[in-house]
């Protein structure tokens, strides 16, 4: 059997969510799911997923916090990881990740075939 | 006061007119007595007669001219009361606060609002240090009180100073409760010399109340708004794409029309929101150290898809560039704009180039080249037709030979770019031609964009 990527989800909208388990499971991904920040940190330490699909604005704890607190682990410091966001949230990336070059991803102008792509792209497909 | 002098310089004469007939009569009693004689005493006492009669007359007039003159001032000085006590209402019923401080910074008047607001007697504000009894500071600064920094403005020369809701002032009273406050403040003038300044400020907590309620509906929007319009995105997609089963041709088309609506809508989105922030004049110019070249790469990797459905080439040409002070949220606003702008109003398989450097450019007037960030943004698209040129950054503006082509912009994008850009002390020019393309250039100081305070980001 083929050994599947595994792709951690963090996003607080269902309807989101869901949309990108779907087409990342066609895709042939394995896909994990996490509702906030705290949720993703928890399923992320424990499952060490390929790539991680964050979300910035979510309640419990937002996006960029639990970025900062995953870099602080040994193995999260080197996780591949793409921002999910919304205009509104560059400036908080901004401010957040000063030295560092993420991948963003703005929800509603980006098709999910595009996403998929970037996807890819990460992980050296 | 002049009037007053006259008054007095009258009594004195009218006292050495008093002196000299005394002088008659004494003078007649003495030439009486001496001479011994009745006729002389006849003639003595005819002049006492006369001298008394003249000294009662005297008297009498000078005592009714004194009442009269003693009225006169009684009603100047009602008068002058009457008017004092009204300019003291006319103060009070005021809804500022309203001090008068001297050119030491100390309090030399002020009305009974201004005690209401900073909960102190007026008796302990006169003659206090205006940084006592008004300490104001900005929000999240409590412990740098700038009264007297912001007056000085007004006492070291000529000025007026104004702060308003989004410059975001607190005053701290007497009892330790702080509230927003509203300040105007003028020099105080006697002919030529300054001698003070003259302070004008009210509590804004209600204002600030219904500007936040704002704030708070226009981040709602812009986020929970969007949230839906992701939704329709992507789940079309995949209705588009066969994910949920085979579509019929007629449903595809629908589907399209779904999808080109809901992109619309999501680009009319944020430009509103840009738009009511410019025009209420609030939104923050907030600079920092910025990589400008990231932050177009940035936007650039954002506008991916678009540029392969235009199959655009792109030719970026990057200078030396220092990092500068720029408002990262502002640039990027500015760049989507027209990189999206050079992107879609030119056929496929257009070029886009993009330039940014850093030279000497002179500027009009000045006397020394000074450096300057120089961005270009250039395409071979259907450019501007040249009558209509003066037009573009109007508001709702779109040129009449892509109206037809491109039917869902919205006349937004380039209103924002330039106020944005000349709000923050840079310059925006461009040259065009029908079916040749656009070429947009920004300049920006080397001390990048100026800071504007302000309530508001936009793009949020």
């Amino acid at each position: 059997m083929e050994n599947k990527k595994t792709i951690l989800i963090i996003e607080d909208e269902r309807s989101l969510r869901e949309a990108l388990r779907d087409k990342l499971t066609r895709e042939g991904f394995s896909t994990l799911e996490a509702k906030n920040g705290e949720e993703g940190l928890d399923v992320a330490l424990r499952e060490h997923p390929e790539l991680i699909l964050l979300d910035i604005v979510m309640p419990v704890m937002d996006g960029m916090t639990m970025l900062k607190q995953l870099r602080e682990n040994a193995w999260g410091k080197n996780v591949k990881i793409i921002i999910l966001t919304n205009l509104s949230d560059i400036e908080k990336i901004a401010d957040s990740v000063k030295n560092e070059v993420y991948d963003y991803l703005v929800k509603t102008d980006w098709k999910l075939e595009d996403v998929v792509t970037k996807v890819r792209e990460r992980l050296g497909e | 006061m002049k009037r007053f002098m006259s008054h007095i310089s009258s009594i004195r004469a009218r006292l050495i007119l008093l002196l000299v007939l005394a002088l008659i009569f004494l003078s007649g009693i003495g030439f009486g007595s001496m001479a011994q004689s009745n006729a002389l005493i006849g003639a003595g006492l005819f002049l006492i007669g006369i001298g008394g009669f003249a000294i009662i007359m005297a008297a009498s007039y000078l005592i009714i001219k004194q009442v009269q003159s003693l009225n006169k001032i009684s009603a100047n000085a009602h008068a002058a009361e009457l008017e004092r006590d009204r300019l003291q209402v006319i103060l009070s019923c005021m809804g500022e606060g309203l001090i008068a401080i001297d050119a030491d910074y100390r309090v030399i008047m002020c009305n009974d609002r201004t005690s209401a607001f900073l909960r102190t007697p007026p008796i302990e504000t006169i003659g206090k240090e205006i940084q006592e009894v008004f300490p104001i500071f900005r929000a999240g600064e409590p412990g740098r009180i700038c009264t007297k920094k912001i007056l000085a403005q007004t006492i070291q020369d000529i000025n007026i100073i104004t702060i308003k809701l989004a410059d975001k002032f607190l005053c701290k009273n007497s009892i330790g409760q702080t509230f927003p406050v509203a300040i105007v403040a003028e020099t105080l003038l006697k002919d030529t010399d300054i001698i003070g300044s003259v302070i004008l400020f009210r509590d804004i907590s209600e204002e600030k109340e219904v500007d936040q309620a704002k704030d708070e509906f226009v981040s709602l929007a812009s986020h929970q708004l969007r949230t839906p319009l992701s939704t329709i995105n992507w789940y079309t997609e995949m209705i588009l794409e066969g994910d949920a089963g085979h579509i019929s041709k007629k449903q595809k088309s629908f589907l399209h029309e779904i999808n080109t609506a809901n992109k619309r809508m999501t680009t009319l989105v944020s430009s509103l929101l840009n738009v009511s922030r410019i025009e209420l004049g609030t939104f923050a110019i907030d600079p920092k150290p910025t990589d400008v070249i990231v932050l177009i790469r940035e936007v650039l990797g954002m506008l991916k898809p678009e540029m392969d459905k235009h199959e655009i080439k792109l030719q970026e040409q990057y200078g030396e560039i220092p990092i500068m002070d720029v408002d990262p949220q502002l640039m990027q606003i500015v760049f989507q704009n027209l990189i999206s702008n050079a992107i879609k109003y030119s056929p496929k398989g257009s070029v886009v180039g993009i330039e940014i450097s850093y030279k000497k450019q002179l500027k009009n007037g000045a006397k020394r080249a000074q450096k300057q960030l120089v961005i270009r943004i250039r395409d071979t698209g259907y450019g501007i037709p040249k009558n209509q040129q003066s037009k573009i950054f109007t508001k709702l503006f779109r040129a009449d030979n892509i109206k037809s082509k491109i039917t869902d912009g919205n006349g937004l994008g380039l209103y924002i770019v330039k106020s944005i850009i000349s709000h923050s002390g840079g310059t925006i020019s461009f040259e065009s031609e029908e079916n040749k393309g656009t070429s947009f250039c920004i300049t920006l100081p080397v001390s990048g964009m100026r800071q504007k305070i302000g309530a508001k980001k936009l793009g949020g």
